[in-house]
């Protein structure tokens, strides 16, 4: 059965290269571009990896006063709570971080929230493939 | 200066705030010491100093006026280095004819951007002034090789306390953000010498007048009007200090105010007078009042009745006047503290309450703090205290233009009295009478000649003190006036570091901006280089295309990395995260961003093996992979073509040793420390092609190092000795970096 992973980032260019290699793999991919639409993802499907940007629009469906800053770590924080009814992901799915945050302080929080992976921008491209097919649990594309 | 000069408008902004801070500390040191009573001399020597160190200049002559006459105290005092020894030191130059006294005769501050400038000045003003045609050749910035000089006057309220000569050895360009550097610097320092001045003259007065109080027997203060509850415990300690100050007595523990305040008063002050009028005592009544702040009770002005057992009027006097005085003294030393507080304020509204809290405690209860608007021209009320000033704070909106009393000191930048505001014509009865003011004295806030604000203080509470003693009442009025030049240098500090600030958060904002795109390619590149492998196969050249369009965005990013790392606030909000990470691991991926750059230049870089051996330790993987970055970009950058950058680790136990060696344009000694502060590149340049960099790495290098407890240093030696007559060609250069492997043991 081919795997499926869910791209949060409000920049699709900046995720949007990984697409072709990964597909070439047999994974399904699809993009949320802000909180909302990712959480009506995680609510429709089950994914087998989520990678995560930090800073992203979060949107009505994730909070009150959520910071645009920080929007990642909320997520990351309701998806690891549970507190996103009817999710058809499982709470302790994998989640890749892929950050150009300078903030230490940010990415200790994200840590204590158990992330599989932290990726800082600017990436080389290897790497994130390779941290995500690790991760996935299928052999590196060349 | 030289790189002020030449330097990018960015690196200006960066550089003038970090001056600014340096500066902000210096100026403290020399309040601090105005605070602590040191010598005219000192004050002035540590003003020199300062302007030497941190407004570049080189020599510094800083010359005193003297009191009420146009020429200056002998001999001026120097800071940096001087060629030629001063002919006639200690004797006095001053005739009226040298061009000091020809500066402070014209009045204004200069600025003498090259040597032609000075020259034509004495051609013209000098010689017009003494009525010749005649110029000597001797002349100081002749003989010392200056090129370029900043006259600028001190000036304390209206007073000309000091001239002071910034002079450089190159020409200059004196842009407007130096000029106002400058300014701010002279505001400061004319403060600092008009404050030592007074308290050198107060100190002089005490000491006269407690040689004719030493001889008076058996003082006794105590308090007879502020009997609370029969308990006068609380005000007799404080009478006891004020004696202690005034006759040496040694008070310093409680048991005199316990003991004597039961002994002579116990609650029964007329059993103590008629035993006092039996010993043949005299009561004499005085005014005193105390002040609490934060806990410490500080004698502000003297109040009590001083019971003597000598009828001597004189002495008696003598004594109100040694009080007074000593009164005065308190409240500038006080003041002076406060001063520090002020500079020390985190906003502007931190500065007013600071301002508005001091000037309660030496008994001005009420007034209004206002500024002149920058753009509008329209002097508006910022900060009030007292209910009836605060009603007025709104309807504070005078435009610099009209007539207004307020216009009137900003435009004239003369402190006023209004001694009855009912019937001055400039005041506004209408406003004055419904807020119930009768008497104000207004202080201009002046930076240099510019007039920022206005200070207003409500003596309708104060009638006997404006028609009594004369000179109590100027020395009191002056004594708010040298602080409110010290509001004015605080509110003019606290505007140019928001200024600062809101400058360096938008700088942020940029290159955070620009940062984001440079991510997108560089991540769009390997699905590119993907994309290409994929459909065209395995094509060196292509790939190589790919790997130099990312290395040069990786360039990109690491630069304004570097930008935004050397704003110190931004390192300080990312803390420091310490995880055991292999060094070796970090270097190679440093080194690799490398590759095609030095490869085009023939340039190898050697990751030596005995860096492997080095175990897994403790480090920052964000800050360490930065440090060697900018190592191994500048080895790369400074190289000869066809050269080795070589790297080694040693491990040395507890300290780990890394070295990064190149062979290439060298480093003088007179630069190696100077390299690690930035926006200081080596004065070395190659003649054969532009090296491009901001001058910034080194600095962050230095400072991750650092924050790693670590030490980073450099030496480079030539090869030959041919070298040293080439301009630095052929040098080899090492830069050492030594880590400690648990930075939390440090």
């Amino acid at each position: 059965m081919s795997k499926r992973i869910l791209f949060v980032d409000d920049e699709p260019l900046s995720v949007s290269a990984y697409f072709e290699i990964l597909e070439d793999q047999n994974i399904e991919i699809d993009l949320a571009e802000d909180g909302n639409q990712a959480i009506n993802r995680l609510q429709s499907q089950k994914y087998d990896l989520v990678v995560l940007d930090v800073q992203f629009t979060p949107g009505e469906m994730m909070g009150e006063n959520i910071e645009p800053r920080r929007a990642g770590a909320e997520l990351l924080a309701l998806i690891r709570k549970n507190k996103i009814v009817d999710l058809s992901t499982p709470p302790n799915v994998p989640i890749l971080i892929l950050t150009a945050v300078m903030d230490q302080r940010l990415l200790e929080e994200i840590k204590d929230l158990k992330v599989d992976g932290l990726c800082s921008k600017p990436i080389v491209f290897q790497k994130v493939v390779e941290t995500v097919t690790r991760l996935l649990g299928i052999e590196p594309a060349s | 200066m030289d790189e002020l000069k030449n330097s990018m408008p960015l690196e200006n902004t960066l550089r003038e705030k970090q001056t600014n801070d340096l500066l902000l500390d210096r100026l403290n040191i020399i309040g601090e010491k105005v605070a602590s009573n040191a010598s005219i001399g000192e004050i002035l020597q540590q003003v020199a100093n300062c302007a030497a160190e941190e407004l570049g200049a080189d020599p510094v002559v800083l010359y005193q006026c003297k009191q009420n006459k146009a020429t200056f105290v002998a001999p001026p005092i120097y800071a940096g280095k001087l060629i030629h020894q001063v002919k006639n030191a200690g004797v006095s130059p001053f005739k009226g004819t040298t061009f000091a006294e020809l500066i402070l005769a014209e009045g204004e501050s200069l600025h003498f951007e090259m040597k032609d400038d000075i020259d034509e000045h004495i051609r013209t003003s000098w010689c017009k002034q003494n009525n010749t045609a005649y110029i000597p050749n001797e002349w100081f910035h002749d003989r010392e090789g200056i090129q370029s000089m900043a006259a600028l006057i001190l000036k304390a309220g209206e007073t000309k306390v000091g001239l002071m000569f910034l002079n450089y050895r190159q020409p200059h360009k004196f842009s407007e953000s130096v000029k106002k550097r400058m300014n701010t610097f002279v505001a400061y320092a004319a403060v600092a010498i008009t404050n030592s001045r007074l308290i050198a003259r107060l100190n002089d007065d005490h000491s006269y007048l407690k040689r004719i109080i030493d001889r008076l027997p058996d003082p006794v203060f105590v308090t007879e009007n502020k009997k609370i509850n029969g308990q006068l415990v609380w005000r007799i300690k404080v009478a006891n200090r004020v004696a202690h100050q005034l006759f040496g007595y040694d008070f310093s523990t409680n048991e005199f105010a316990d003991r004597d305040a039961r002994l002579l008063l116990g609650g029964d002050l007329d059993k103590l007078k008629q035993a006092l009028q039996k010993a043949n005592g005299e009561v004499t009544d005085l005014e005193l009042s105390m002040q609490h702040s934060d806990g410490h009770r500080i004698p502000v002005s003297i109040s009590t009745s001083v019971l003597m057992r000598n009828k001597e009027n004189d002495h008696v006097t003598s004594a109100i006047c040694v009080a007074k005085d000593l009164a005065t003294k308190n409240r500038l030393d006080y003041l002076n503290r406060a001063t520090l507080s002020l500079l020390e304020a985190r906003s502007l509204e931190a500065a007013y309450d600071i301002i508005f809290e001091n000037l309660n405690n030496i008994g001005y209860k009420k007034g209004m703090l206002s500024l002149v608007g920058e753009k509008t021209k329209i002097i508006s009320g910022k900060r009030a205290i007292g209910r009836n000033w605060h009603d007025l704070l709104d309807k504070t909106n005078v435009p610099l233009k009209s007539g207004n009393v307020l216009a009137q000191v900003v435009k004239s930048g003369t402190p006023r009295l209004i001694k009855d505001c009912t019937t001055d014509p400039s005041c506004n009865h209408e406003l004055t009478q419904q807020a119930g003011i009768k008497s104000q004295y207004i202080i201009p806030l002046k930076i240099h000649e510019e007039v920022i604000g206005t200070l207003q203080i409500d003596l309708t509470d104060k009638q006997n003190f404006l028609y009594g003693d004369k000179h109590h009442l100027t020395e009191s009025l002056n004594v708010l006036s040298a602080f409110a030049n010290q509001v004015a240098v605080a509110i003019e500090s606290n505007r140019l570091k928001a200024k600062a600030n809101k400058l360096q958060r938008s700088l942020a904002d940029v290159g955070h901006e620009f940062r984001s795109p440079l991510h997108n390619i560089i991540t769009q590149l390997g699905g590119l280089s993907y994309y290409l492998k994929k459909k065209y196969g395995q094509d060196q050249k292509v790939l190589d295309v790919v790997k130099i369009i990312e290395e040069e965005s990786f360039r990109g990013d690491r630069q304004m990395k570097n930008a935004l790392y050397s704003s110190e606030k931004s390192v300080d909000s990312m803390g420091q995260h310490l995880e055991k990470h292999r060094l070796s691991v970090t270097i190679q991926q440093c080194a690799a961003r490398f590759q095609i750059t030095a490869r085009n230049r023939g340039i190898s870089i050697v990751v030596r093996d005995n860096i492997k051996k080095i175990p897994p330790f403790s480090f920052d993987i964000m800050q360490i992979e930065q440090v060697f970055t900018n190592l191994i970009d500048n080895a790369v950058k400074y190289s000869h073509e066809r050269q080795t950058v070589e790297i080694q680790g040693e491990d040395h136990g507890r300290k780990i040793e890394i070295s990064i060696k190149n062979t290439g344009l060298g480093i003088p000694e007179r630069s190696y420390t100077q390299i690690f502060e930035g926006f200081s590149r080596s004065d070395v340049l190659d003649s054969t092609r532009f090296i491009p960099g901001t001058g910034l790495g080194l600095k962050i290098a230095k400072n991750f190092v650092e924050q790693h407890k670590g030490k980073i240093w450099v030496i480079s030696k030539p090869l030959s000795q041919r070298g040293k007559t080439m301009n630095y060609e052929g040098y080899l250069t090492t830069f050492f970096v030594l880590l400690p492997k648990n930075p939390m043991e440090y």
